[in-house]
């Protein structure tokens, strides 16, 4: 049986620089796959080429089987890839009610993650918000929101990136529930980059460490901790 | 009748009133404040069209006077070789319509500054084209419209190109249509993230603006009978975009007092050569930094503010009443 996503060989470079360069991962159906590695280590462009932000220079992007990468933004999200981004990303005057429903509009009649907006909105902790223009929302609701609008467009992989960023300890600990209940109840593939390895560890099944645009290793968090290599490189003593 | 029901209602009467004004305001005005009021309609449902790409999406189109001059020139051509007043106006309209999917199908999939540029050097070439091609349009020197219509239908259909305009656009920017218009507006990548076939509709924009440009070309044409490329010069286009941001980008009522500001300002109030327009160019400037969002925009805040006082003031009047009471 082929993994959820996979990607195989997959290469980005920006001129000289090889910001992805051959990499092979893949995601099965209801884990968490987290995404660490030093900053500059092609973390965040591998999410775009899931994503289909960007097209890969060389290798493909496989969801299902079938392949998604090089289609752009919108075949891939309509395809069954979410995501959020680094920097919050909401329509500023728009309220979080309507650019979700704007997203539930486009997505396909036949996706597999089917949640009502009310019961995503309960699940995140923003339905009193829902009728709030986002840009009026605090930091921690503008990250949760973000996802409350990735997954409004129907994903069977969700991407996040960085998504505890600027949160506190309990509002990080609150966001790990709310992607563990996401992922039990829509049983999504997801993957996670973030740098707080104290949201991350306890939260991924697995874990794949990068640098230089390569795979440093993968396994379970247990397994990564004990890695040399990446307490060298990355996460120290 | 639910309350949407109501404001939609008022909303498109309001438009047929425009329209009634503007039609009284084009049978008596003479002189130079008739030509400036029949200018300022006719800028009004062009930049109307604009309004869909510039005030909707965002996107600073430069095209537009070419558009306008594309219909104007297309079908007073087509008059000239003894087609039909229909067939001539509909097809100036829909030849406009094509350059449009070409324009756009080029440039929808750039963005800000490049759009920008690329929609001033189509407009840079249209000028050009109207100039240098002397044996068909006779160049600077302007060419003859045989009219089709009477003057009298001519100002009927241009009150009624206005309020249509508005009645479309107000219609169109309440559909999913908008919708993603105004998504690509406040952020584009989110919004293609999000599933909006982004590149489509910014061009099905492009080529909305340019059938609003081509009818108002149309009727400027059958209006003066003589039309000449310093019409339509991508100065004119710059002009148009001006007038969006001054009346409020997206809103309603935008093209009219974008239109009013840019076009008929300059002509009635005529302090005299070159101080008009320094004084002119001032007052943009003190728009431009004193309401961003133009002059709609401006008033819109300036209604919601007062309305926060109000019930701020209404409230604090409840609370020491049932102090009182209690």
């Amino acid at each position: 049986m082929s993994a959820l996503l996979e990607t195989r060989g997959v290469v980005k470079r920006f001129g000289g620089l090889h910001a992805v360069d051959d990499v092979s991962i893949s995601l099965e159906k209801g884990t968490i796959l987290g995404l660490i590695g030093p900053n500059g280590s092609g973390k965040t462009t591998l999410l775009s080429v899931l994503a289909g932000t960007q097209s890969p220079n060389a290798g493909v992007v496989l969801l299902n089987g079938e392949q998604v990468s090089g289609k752009g933004a919108r075949a891939t999200v309509r395809a069954g890839i979410g995501r959020t981004f680094q920097t919050t990303r909401l329509f500023p005057t728009w309220t979080l009610g309507r650019s979700i429903r704007l997203a539930r509009r486009e997505r396909r009649s036949a996706s597999t993650a089917e949640m009502s907006d009310d019961d995503i909105m309960s699940m995140l902790g923003l339905s009193d918000v829902v009728d709030r223009p986002c840009a009026s929302l605090s930091s921690a609701l503008q990250r949760l929101a973000m996802i409350a609008a990735a997954l409004s467009t129907g994903p069977q992989v969700l991407l996040l990136d960085e998504p505890a960023v600027g949160m506190d300890t309990d509002e990080a600990a609150a966001l790990g529930q709310a992607i563990q209940r996401v992922r039990t109840e829509l049983d999504l593939g997801v993957i996670v980059v973030d740098h707080n390895m104290h949201f991350l560890m306890p939260l991924a099944d697995t874990v794949t460490v990068m640098a230089s645009g390569k795979v440093l290793t993968s396994g379970t968090p247990a397994q990564v901790r004990a890695d040399e290599a990446v307490i060298a490189s990355y996460l120290g003593s | 009748m639910t309350r949407p029901a109501v404001r939609h209602g008022l909303a498109l009467a309001g438009i047929v009133i425009i329209g009634l004004i503007g039609y009284r305001l084009l049978t008596t005005l003479e002189g130079n404040k008739g030509q400036v009021c029949i200018l300022v309609m006719l800028w009004t449902i062009s930049t109307t069209g604009l309004n869909f790409v510039q005030g909707l999406a965002g996107y600073p189109s430069l095209a537009q006077a070419s558009f306008y001059g594309g219909g104007a020139y297309i079908s007073s051509l087509l008059l000239q070789h003894g087609h039909h007043a229909v067939v001539a106006s509909l097809l100036g309209v829909l030849l406009t319509m094509v350059g449009g999917v070409l324009i756009g199908l080029v440039f929808a999939r750039t963005r800000g500054q490049y759009f920008a540029i690329g929609t001033l050097f189509s407009a840079a070439v249209v000028t050009l084209v109207l100039t240098n091609s002397k044996g068909v349009t006779n160049g600077q020197q302007g060419m003859p419209v045989n009219l089709a219509f009477s003057p009298s239908l001519t100002l009927k259909l241009i009150a009624i190109s206005v309020s249509a305009a508005l009645a479309l656009f107000y219609v169109i920017a309440r559909t999913r249509f908008g919708e993603r218009l105004l998504s690509i507006r406040e952020d584009e990548d989110l919004a293609a993230h999000l599933g909006v076939p982004t590149a489509r509709i910014k061009l099905m924009a492009l080529v909305l603006s340019s059938g609003f440009g081509a009818w108002a070309g149309v009727l400027l044409a059958q209006r003066d009978g003589i039309i000449a490329p310093s019409q339509f010069t991508f100065g004119k286009g710059f002009l148009m975009f001006v007038a969006i941001g001054l009346g409020g980008y997206g809103r309603l009522l935008a093209p009219i007092i974008g239109s009013l500001l840019v076009v008929g300002l300059p002509e009635l109030l005529d302090l005299g050569p070159g101080v008009t327009q320094i004084a002119v160019g001032l007052l943009f400037i003190v728009i431009t930094l004193v309401v961003p969002g133009g002059i709609i925009g401006g008033l819109e805040t300036m209604g919601t503010g007062l309305r926060r006082t109000f019930r701020r003031r209404s409230k604090g009047r409840t609370t020491s009443t049932a102090e009182a009471l209690t």
